[in-house]
């Protein structure tokens, strides 16, 4: 079983989606710190929003 | 890596029980990633997980929601991670680890990912997959490192 170049083609397309970005140096995660905070319920988990989303996408 | 790690910087994620910083360790981790120092390995199933609630979020208030997650995406490939998509082995066993290790199907990936690619370790906050996950690979919070 291979790749046809419409698979390689799709595979291109991901690597380029998520292809990392190497300027800039370790103050890029810092600017990113609190860059989403007020969008939860700070009493809510990461943990447990994702495990919410999860159920909604499975049964919505 | 799970995309809660992701989540607790985003957030300046704080633990409401006990006051504490929960962000500060997933933040350090991160940028232990982008020196160097650790090799950083996710998912693109966990790159989704780590995206989809703030789309979500974003929709349900009526916001656009795709310049925000293309920039937060543009924010992951800044921190020098390697996104891995599951291959068919990858996928077998995580089925294998559905049903033998009771994990839900979005963790059973992300183990079976980490496995594949070697990692010495799967960072996540979550118990329940650490207490369920433990045996095929260790499990540790980011201060744990």
């Amino acid at each position: 079983m291979g790749l046809t170049v419409e698979d390689i083609s799709r595979l291109h397309k991901l690597s380029k989606r998520l292809e990392p970005i190497r300027e800039g140096g370790v103050e890029a995660v810092d600017r990113d710190v609190g860059v989403i905070e007020d969008l939860f319920p700070k009493g809510k988990s990461s943990v447990e929003l994702i495990h919410e989303y999860r159920r909604r996408g499975l049964t919505s | 890596m799970d995309a809660n790690v992701v989540l607790n910087v985003w957030r300046r994620e704080v633990d409401p029980k006990t006051g504490a910083e929960l962000w500060r360790a997933s933040n350090s981790l991160l940028k232990k990633i982008r020196a160097g120092e650790y090799g950083g390995v996710m998912s693109i199933v966990s790159a989704m997980e780590v995206i989809q609630p703030v789309r979500a979020a974003l929709q349900e208030r009526g916001l656009k929601w795709e310049e925000k997650c293309r920039g937060l995406e543009r924010s992951l490939r800044r921190y020098g991670i390697m996104f891995v998509a599951p291959d068919v082995v990858a996928m077998a066993d995580a089925y294998e680890y559905f049903w033998v290790n009771r994990l839900d199907p979005f963790d059973a990936i992300t183990v079976s990912v980490a496995i594949h690619q070697n990692s010495a370790a799967l960072v996540s906050r979550d118990r329940d997959l650490r207490r369920r996950a433990g045996k095929l690979i260790p499990v540790l919070e980011p201060e744990e490192l």
